[in-house]
């Protein structure tokens, strides 16, 4: 017995914890870009950090020419040290890879699918080229972290919110529209505001800053935002405490309709003496600027018919008559949308 | 300390041995086969299909234990005689064996997914075997002893990703449309039939010391089962949506990165979360091993060593992992043999069933 347990012990030791590669054999994948290629092929981009004797990290971009099938397998064994995607924040959608509907598809399905790729990992989308982005973010000095940038920039981030892989996956086989947080970025600064809108895995088009924000409310995502409010040519900053959503479907005349009532608890940052006493009349100016940005977003992903807030899945799942009534492919372009908003101040 | 070793477990150990052996290894396989059937409301059929393994094992058991002697084995032989007694030890033996086997197939290939590409999934199964060969040679006292640390790490681990999970759930998906509520029974048949490990039940509970109270301990390791998976499966559903929860191999599992935990104090849950159920495929595959030896030695009582039964159950349960071509093989044959467990019940009942009768002539 005691020769089978010393066995079990030298297989324990035979078997190298990093299978074959020690960290010294690797390079970790921090932002992937995709853009598309001729035929079905994609230019793949990789910013990925290098351990290195002395310098400890060193960030590099690698570009690559594959289809999706082959993109991890063919790139964790390029050159002599493994790509290894266990470290993903981030994947970067050029624009001119969402002119076709199979890209999306194939990109959020590579990713979900391989099991060193994190659920977690951020979906972003670029104007410009996904490897331009990729090269900026790898050359500047804190620009590999997006996902810190997610952490660390929160008042930055008040016109955009974090798409997760398994989020961007959920949505684009439920709904027939997505939105992309926008990514630019240059050798000094990453800038994450507003949205690609994809309707059917296509580009749409896009929701500038203020439309962004709206469309963070709607989807209940406005908690920890600041909304800042202007009285007498003074800012009041806010800070969003409580965003929760509550949505009825009902018929109007013939018509698919829906009531989306946001509430919203928010608290003042700065103290405030204006003449405006009352704080009624504050909550009511927030009510408005809310509304005002709900109402613009819920305009633009209506013209491009992008159901991007999930209304036809969630009408679905509560009221199946009224759905199988109105179930068509311009359902959503065609529903009646009342947004309410009631401030709460703290 | 002294512990006594007399290849008796106790109810908290037969607990802990059920918990243990079937909570990781259903978390992967169970679920898949479930949301195919009834959707969003598969945490529902698995709550009702385990809800029934649970009573049912629990009205199975308290009825038959009143003939209950020493061991299965040891009850079957004296009152079905060698003759019969032989064809059921070898329809028992060959569910066992394939049980374990198919198991263990999995764990390797999940090792292989999840935790190391580079690890051989053939290498990763010979470990598995080794130790859980180590175990079973200590009998059932050293593996029930082993679940119960085992059961306890893992079930708190699970708490806790679940109590961290839970306030971000998306609970429109879990809402059943018409059409999946039409599956509900279907999928609970599923689960009911993934749930029912009839063979391991019953030659596990005559070992019990005092095989009275075996009937709480199953029906309470299923029901902590039954609530766990469901609950799982609720959450993974609502984290990837439903499409996907179905094309992942291992939804629960994967759905354990995706938990994002206070502090970032692990960076990939995911591979913490196969590390457990790679403890409970040693478990699993450990009393496979170890009943498929024992049941062996009934069988082939001449050979007096018991170390040629403990090698060849290594080998038939190694074997195994050679019949599935793909992760998804693995699992068609996983289904194949869950729609067995429920005759398992029939042919586990006899031996005590006739044990009672021959007491009463």
């Amino acid at each position: 017995m005691r020769k089978i347990i010393a066995l079990v012990f030298v297989f324990a030791f035979v078997l190298s914890g990093c299978g074959g590669n020690e960290i010294e054999g690797r390079n970790f994948v921090s932002v992937m870009g995709i853009d598309d290629a001729e035929g079905e092929n994609y230019n793949v981009t990789l910013g990925f950090i290098t351990p290195d004797g002395e310098d400890m990290y060193t960030a590099q971009a690698k570009s690559i020419e594959t289809p999706t099938a082959a993109v991890t397998d063919k790139l964790i064994s390029s050159g002599k040290r493994q790509m290894y995607f266990g470290h993903l924040k981030a994947i970067v959608v050029g624009k001119d890879a969402l002119y076709r509907p199979e890209p999306l598809n194939e990109i959020l399905s590579m990713s979900s699918s391989d099991s060193d790729i994190s659920m977690d990992t951020i979906i972003l989308a670029s104007e410009r080229k996904a490897s331009d982005i990729v090269s900026s973010v790898s050359g500047s000095g804190d620009g590999l972290y997006v996902w810190d940038f997610y952490k660390n920039n929160k008042n930055r981030l008040y016109s955009s919110q974090k798409l997760t892989l398994a989020e961007a996956v959920k949505q684009n086989d439920t709904q027939n529209g997505i939105v992309i947080p926008m990514i630019d970025a240059d050798d000094e600064n990453i800038d994450i505001q507003g949205g690609i809108i994809c309707t059917g895995g296509l580009y749409s088009g896009k929701l500038d800053t203020g439309e962004m924000q709206g469309f963070i409310y709607l989807c209940e995502d406005g908690k920890g935002k600041t909304e800042v409010i202007s009285v007498n040519s003074k800012n009041i900053p806010f800070e969003i405490k409580r965003n929760v959503n509550e949505i009825k479907f009902f018929e109007n005349g013939g018509k698919l309709s829906a009531d989306i009532d946001i509430s919203v608890k928010a608290h003042s940052l700065n103290e405030y003496d204006f003449d405006i006493d009352s704080e009624n009349d504050i909550a009511g100016l927030l009510e408005g600027q809310i509304e005002r940005k709900a109402e613009s977003a819920a305009d633009k992903l209506q013209s491009f018919n992008c159901d991007a807030l999930g209304l036809g899945y969630s009408l679905m799942r509560e009221d199946s008559g009224l759905y199988d009534k109105y179930s068509q492919a311009d359902m959503f372009k065609n529903m009646d949308l009342n947004i309410n908003v009631s401030v709460f101040l703290e | 300390m002294n512990f006594s070793c007399n290849d008796r477990i106790s109810n908290n150990q037969l607990r802990a041995i059920l918990v243990a052996g079937l909570l990781g290894n259903l978390a992967v396989s169970a679920p898949l086969g479930v949301i195919e059937k009834s959707g969003s409301a598969a945490y529902i059929s698995i709550a009702i299909g385990g809800l029934a393994a649970a009573v049912l094992f629990y009205i199975l058991i308290k009825l038959t234990s009143a003939g209950f002697v020493k061991s299965y084995e040891d009850m079957s032989t004296e009152s079905l005689g060698r003759g019969i007694s032989f064809v059921l030890f070898a329809v028992v033996l060959i569910h066992i064996v394939l049980y374990g086997g198919f198991q263990l197939s999995i764990s390797a290939r999940m090792v292989q997914e999840t935790m190391e590409k580079g690890v051989g999934k053939n290498f990763a199964s010979l470990i598995i075997v080794l130790v859980s060969a180590y175990m079973a040679q200590r009998g059932s006292e050293c593996i029930g002893r082993i679940a119960e640390i085992a059961a306890v790490l893992m079930l708190i681990f699970i708490a806790f990703i679940f109590i961290v999970s839970a306030p971000s759930m998306d609970l429109t998906v879990l809402r059943t449309t018409p059409a999946e509520s039409r599956g509900i029974l279907k999928g609970a048949f599923d689960a009911f039939c993934s749930m029912s490990a009839a063979g391991f039940v019953f030659m596990l509970s005559p070992k019990t010391n005092n095989t009275k109270k075996s009937a709480m301990s199953v029906f309470s390791a299923i029901i902590i089962v039954t609530a766990v998976l469901s609950f799982g499966t609720a959450l993974s559903v609502s984290c990837f949506g439903l499409k996907e929860a179905e094309r992942k191999l291992w939804p629960v599992i994967q759905m354990m990165n995706y938990t994002e935990f206070p502090g970032s104090l692990v960076e990939r849950q995911e591979v913490l979360m196969s590390g457990f159920y790679v403890f409970s495929s040693f478990i699993l595959t450990g009393i496979s091993v170890y009943l498929s030896s024992s049941l062996l030695g009934h069988m082939f009582k001449s050979v007096k060593k018991k170390w040629p039964f403990l090698l060849a159950s290594c080998l038939a349960v190694y074997a195994l992992q050679y019949c599935g071509k793909d992760a998804y093989g693995d699992f068609n044959l996983i289904y194949w043999l869950y729609r067995f467990n429920p005759v398992m019940y029939i042919i586990m009942i006899i031996s005590p069933v006739a044990a009672i009768v021959r007491r009463k002539k």
